[in-house]
């Protein structure tokens, strides 16, 4: 058993699947993915561009080694991997077991359709005959009819059925004797027995002699369709392919909401030039119906007027959707981006909202692209929607209320709903077999603080079937979900897939690169502490360094505000402290690095005791974290050498300081920080009626830090409702931008409404007036629907000014990784490679990799985790095909080619002289090759000779 | 000043309070998009939209609620309440607000109650409207004889065009009484 190869099931072939598939099959494990529709994809074989890139860039998830295991193409065309199988157009008949014995059975939609299931009806009555056909045709099934029980048998001889439904009384010989002499034809028919309900004894004794069932007249269609779909399906089920694996992810994502089964429609379906933004998407396509054109469905005509809706199927009760589907906001801002860049003859976008849902690190900066591109955003909600009088000449009338209350109308030749996202059937019907949790609305619910677990052990998910979910925490998830699939292979003793060159060629190929087998994890916070427990069970050595005297980050002062997190803080830094493969570096920071990526020696030095150094240097230590600095120990312990193979930086964030000039730190004025943090020490008596302020998106969202942070908004909803729940009379009002409750997190803010929290939108440049002296603080501002000043006298304001990521540039640079704009770590693809630099070996983490609260650290650490075992359970990694090598021969180390490398993929190994190629940075590009001047430097199959062929025939000029 | 007034009239009366705090209770959540008043067919003819007089009843600016003729203005056509992406009985809360109007006894509202109280005595009596009764006896009630004076015109129109039956009022309980009595009990 224990020399067996561990093996997944993935459920789901959609971005979440492939990403978890890619993943476990990289780690060396073997996958079968299946997949209900006949394309793996997804969605996202359907997006031409996402957010907040406007390009594609799918393939950036093909792996980074052992690339020749890997059909290099564009995955939204397919995949293929060595170690996965896939199997799509087909369905999961059956999943049962443990840990480590999953027996699991499926079936290809292609195995036996309906047409290969020919039903005969036998009556006498032609009525009975011809409904029945009609009704089982209708659902796919070949039917033929006999009235009589001596044509029955000759049909019977001729070809062969799966299902006969007969009469009982017929004139000649009766239903009874033909189930016998049919039996003695075809022993393996099924056969049901129609019956009047007097006759009910003659069918019971007919099951006897062997019929399957009966059914009683006059019977109604679903019965008689339930009874053969029964029959089929137990027919089928024979053919089911079985198999064991260790472990299950289910991806299988979400649906979109239908607009024309909502009670408003908005005349989805009804009026033309109404479409969902899926359809738009395609639209906007030049591969789409339009070609290079964007036109009217149905006259034709180009497009000029374009308005989108959004919340069509989310956050409405009257669809049965309370959430948010948290993606469709940005979607919009896409598509309204493309639309007006692309097509110059769109002359108005308009996009139609109720708060733009730009939570994120990127997707704020977008929205504002879009803005200055010309696309207007109003915040309104249109009612519902009536065709125009002559709508092919004006277009579709859009009425709506502007915020002071004026009745605006426009006409538009495009109305493009962005509906929402929902649990699908297959979803419910798993999770009910399979005994899942979920939340009131169908998706399955993750344990917490155990991202990607579900009640069941050994069975995990990801991606939308989790909630609505957008590309990057799909693929974050996945990861992390892979990451769980490993456990559980690992401690079942299961085995990889060996490295096919490495057993072929041992010894022979001297071009492999070679990691340390080791990881370096900087920052002791939470992301650092789960990425270095995940790193470490797997069988890796781990460093994990901390620049304070303690671990656990932010999550010290958190620890109350989120229920369980005080337990599991403490369970993670007793396990950390307790593996006795994680070396812990407190009051530690990384002074230099020496080597080639993946051969890494830092050093490590102990943390200067200086003033300024706590207070600039050290963003992600808090200035009240309750625990005073040890100056004794650690102190004068000498520098470190540390060799790794890849290093995680979790240094975290903190957060930001308040840049708005704050008129006297009075009394009352707190930062969300201090709020939780006074609120959690019972420094603020939440019994007696308080008047409190709070003040969303305090510097964020704007110049210098234009990024949402994602974990304000939800803050700030659970403070009010702890208010409110202290003192109902509490008086609490929110000043808000948009609210940023993505997903489930919608609850809470309807939550907080009902509890009576007042919110009070503003806009940038009107920001409601705090002023503030010993007595308390006061503010002013005027309501946007009241249109009235107003003015509150607040015991406290609570300014929410979001996080500051703490990660230094020089540290990203020391491993050759690099910030980002807003200062987060640089990943190779924001949607992609979420947890990634250009070089795999570099991973990051937590907040310094992106705003995000503490699911979505946990989800990024095991993420990161889950690339770093898989690099580290290679060991040696070999050019294929579509990277550079080096013909040693014609080299004469003249190190042109590692100027030219843009990726800093080429260096001469010191021990045997040579120039080498690190297959994990090279991306192909060829400028070696290019660049070399005696024809060292190649790439397989694209070499000079067929280049210089191919350019001359496509000039057309003989050789 | 009319504030004052309105406040102080609202204190005198505890039911009608609660009957307000129950009103905000039920558009609590609302989130201010604007569907209601979008969608509404009278909006133009308010002095105020559904969405600011809800804003106004969630931000407890009563002199605001009953300074508007909104909610007198509200056909009860539902439209808002089947649009209304909170699920908010929108129309119900309208009503409300008419009944807390009417109680308040504000001389803006007098006529106006004064009107709805004969269409309904009229319905009670009759099970439906005697139009010319209803009418006369709201000038009746009005006490002013400027009222009755500025239906002239409609009323020689209607005349000429013989839509005035006059009938002899009938005494006694009413045809609809027990329909009525039932109703209020159960209100109780």
């Amino acid at each position: 058993m224990t020399d067996q190869i561990g093996k997944t099931l993935v459920i789901g072939g959609g971005i979440s699947g492939i990403r978890a598939s890619l993943d476990l099959a990289q780690a060396g494990y073997q996958v079968l993915l299946l997949e209900q529709s006949d394309r793996v994809g997804g969605l996202l074989s359907q997006l031409d561009t996402q957010f907040p890139t406007s390009t594609c860039g799918m393939c950036r998830m093909l792996p980074m080694m052992e690339r020749d295991r890997v059909d290099q193409q564009c995955l939204r065309r397919g995949l293929s991997h060595d170690n996965i199988e896939i199997c799509v157009s087909t369905d999961l008949i059956s999943l049962k077991g443990d840990p480590g014995n999953f027996s699991v059975s499926f079936l290809s939609q292609t195995d036996g359709g309906r047409d290969d299931c020919p039903v005969l009806v036998v009556d006498d009555e032609k009525i009975v005959r011809d409904s029945m056909k009609e009704w089982l045709s209708e659902e796919g099934y070949p039917v033929q009819t006999a009235d009589s029980a001596a044509e029955a048998l000759n049909l019977l001889a001729e070809g062969s059925f799966k299902v006969m439904l007969t009469d009982i009384k017929m004139p000649g010989m009766d239903g009874v004797t033909l189930l016998t002499r049919a039996k003695e034809i075809q022993p393996d028919l099924a056969v049901v027995m129609m019956t009047a309900y007097a006759a009910v004894d003659t069918a019971v004794e007919a099951m006897k002699q062997g019929a399957l069932d009966y059914l009683v007249k006059p019977f109604d269609p679903d019965a008689v369709l339930q009874m053969v779909d029964r029959i089929f399906k137990d027919a089928v089920a024979e053919n089911a392919r079985k198999d064991t694996v260790d472990a299950v992810i289910l991806a299988s994502g979400a649906t979109f909401f239908q607009p024309n089964l909502g009670i408003n429609p908005y005349g989805y379906g009804r009026i033309p030039g109404v479409v969902t933004n899926l359809e738009f998407e395609r639209m906007l396509s030049h591969a789409g119906p339009g070609g290079m054109d964007l036109v009217h469905p149905v006259t034709g005509r180009p497009v000029t007027r374009i308005a989108w809706f959004q919340c069509v199927g989310s956050r409405d009760i009257q669809t049965g959707t309370p959430f948010c589907s948290s993606t469709c906001c940005m979607i919009s801002v896409k598509q309204s981006l493309l639309a007006k860049t692309m097509y110059p003859q769109v002359t108005e976008a308009c996009v139609f909202y109720m708060d733009l849902r730009t939570w994120g690190k990127a997707s704020d900066d977008y929205a504002r692209q879009a803005k200055k591109a010309g696309v207007r955003f109003v915040r309104a909600r249109v009612h519902s929607l009536a065709p125009g009088l002559k709508e092919n000449d004006t277009g579709i009338p859009v009425v709506w209320l502007d915020p002071s209350g004026d009745r605006r109308e426009s006409l538009f030749d495009l109305v493009v709903l962005a509906p929402g996202q929902h649990p699908d059937a297959f979803l419910s019907g798993f999770a009910k077999d399979q005994e899942l949790t979920t939340d009131d609305w169908g998706f399955v619910r993750p344990e917490p603080f155990l991202s990607g677990h579900t009640n069941r052990p050994g069975i995990f998910v990801c991606g939308g079937a989790t909630g609505p979910r957008d590309i990057h925490d799909s693929v974050t998830g996945a990861s992390a979900a892979a990451l769980s699939a490993m456990q559980v292979m690992a401690s079942a003793g299961r085995q990889t897939v060996q490295n096919p060159e490495k057993t072929e060629s041992t010894g022979l190929r001297s071009d492999g690169v070679s990691l340390f087998p080791g990881a370096l994890v900087i920052g002791g916070g939470i992301a650092g502490m789960a990425a270095a427990l995940a790193i470490a069970d797997q069988g890796f050595d781990v460093d994990l360094v901390e620049k304070t005297d303690h671990l656990g980050g932010n999550l010290v002062w958190l620890q109350t505000a989120i229920e369980g997190a005080g337990s599991f803080l403490e369970e993670q830094t007793a396990a950390v402290q307790g593996h006795d493969r994680i070396r812990i570096h407190t009051r530690t920071c990384v002074a230099d690095t020496m080597g080639r990526p993946g051969q890494w020696n830092t050093r490590l030095t102990p943390v200067k005791d200086t003033a300024e150094n706590t207070d600039a240097d050290r963003p992600e230590q808090l200035a009240e974290n309750g625990s005073p600095p040890d100056k004794s120990s650690g102190g004068k312990s000498p520098d470190v050498q540390v060799r790794h193979g890849v290093v995680v930086l979790a240094v975290g964030g903190a957060e930001a300081s308040p840049d708005r000039p704050l008129p006297d730190n009075g009394p009352g004025i707190y930062t969300q920080q201090q709020f939780q943090q006074a609120l959690d020490q019972d420094a603020i008596d939440t019994g007696s009626p308080l008047h409190v302020a709070m003040f969303q998106c305090q510097g964020s969202r704007e110049p210098g830090r234009d990024y949402c942070s994602r974990i304000c908004c939800p803050r700030s909803l659970d403070q009010a409702l702890r208010l409110k729940a202290g003192h109902p009379d509490s008086r609490v009002v929110i000043f808000y931008r948009d609210m940023m409750t993505p997903g489930l997190s919608e609850s809470a803010y309807t939550e907080a409404r009902k509890a009576g929290v007042v919110f009070v939108p503003y806009e940038p440049g009107n920001t409601p007036e705090l002023a503030a002296d010993n007595t308390g603080c006061r503010v002013n501002w005027t309501d946007p629907i009241l249109g009235r000043a107003m003015e509150m006298a607040a015991d406290y304001a609570v300014l929410a000014t979001g996080i500051q990521p703490g990660l230094s540039r020089d540290l990203a640079r020391l491993f050759g990784a690099d910030l980002d704009r807003s200062g987060f770590f640089d990943q190779a693809d924001i949607k992609w490679r979420p947890v990634e630099a250009m070089d795999p070996r570099v991973l990051a983490c937590g907040i310094c990799l992106e705003p995000g609260n503490l699911a979505l650290t946990l989800a990024s650490a095991r993420a990161a985790a889950a690339k770093a075992v898989s690099l580290l359970s290679r060991e040696t990694f070999f050019p294929g095909k579509d990277t550079a090598r080096v013909r040693s021969a014609f080299c004469s180390l003249c190190q042109i080619c590692i100027d030219a490398c843009p990726f800093n993929a080429r260096f001469i190994d010191p021990e045997t002289r040579t120039l080498k190629v690190d297959p994990l940075a090279c991306q192909g590009c060829g400028i070696c090759a290019a660049a070399c001047p005696s024809g060292a430097a190649v790439v397989t199959d694209r070499s000079l000779a067929p280049m210089i062929k191919t350019i001359h025939a496509v000039l057309n000029q003989p050789l | 000043m009319h504030l004052t007034d309105i406040r102080e009239k609202l204190a005198a009366r505890p039911d009608l309070t609660r009957q307000l705090a129950q009103v905000k209770e039920q558009v609590a959540t609302c989130i201010q998009c604007g569907t209601c008043s979008g969608s509404c067919p009278n909006a133009g003819f308010m002095d105020m939209t559904p969405r600011r007089m809800w804003r106004a009843v969630l931000t407890d600016r009563v002199d605001m609620v009953f300074s508007s003729q909104t909610f007198m203005l509200c056909a009860s056509c539902y439209v808002c309440t089947l649009r209304c992406p909170r699920g908010l009985p929108l129309t119900g809360a309208m009503a409300e607000l008419k009944q807390v109007a009417f109680g308040l006894n504000l001389d803006r509202f007098k006529r106006s109650t004064l009107f709805y109280k004969a269409f309904m005595d009229n319905i009670r009596q009759y099970g439906r409207v005697r139009e010319t009764e209803m009418m006369a006896r709201y000038f009746l009630a009005v006490k002013d004889p400027r009222v009755p004076m500025s239906y002239t015109g409609m009323g020689i129109k209607l005349m000429a065009k013989h839509k005035l039956h006059p009938h002899l009022p009938t005494w006694g309980p009413g045809r609809l009484a027990p329909l009525f009595d039932r109703a209020k009990q159960q209100e109780r």
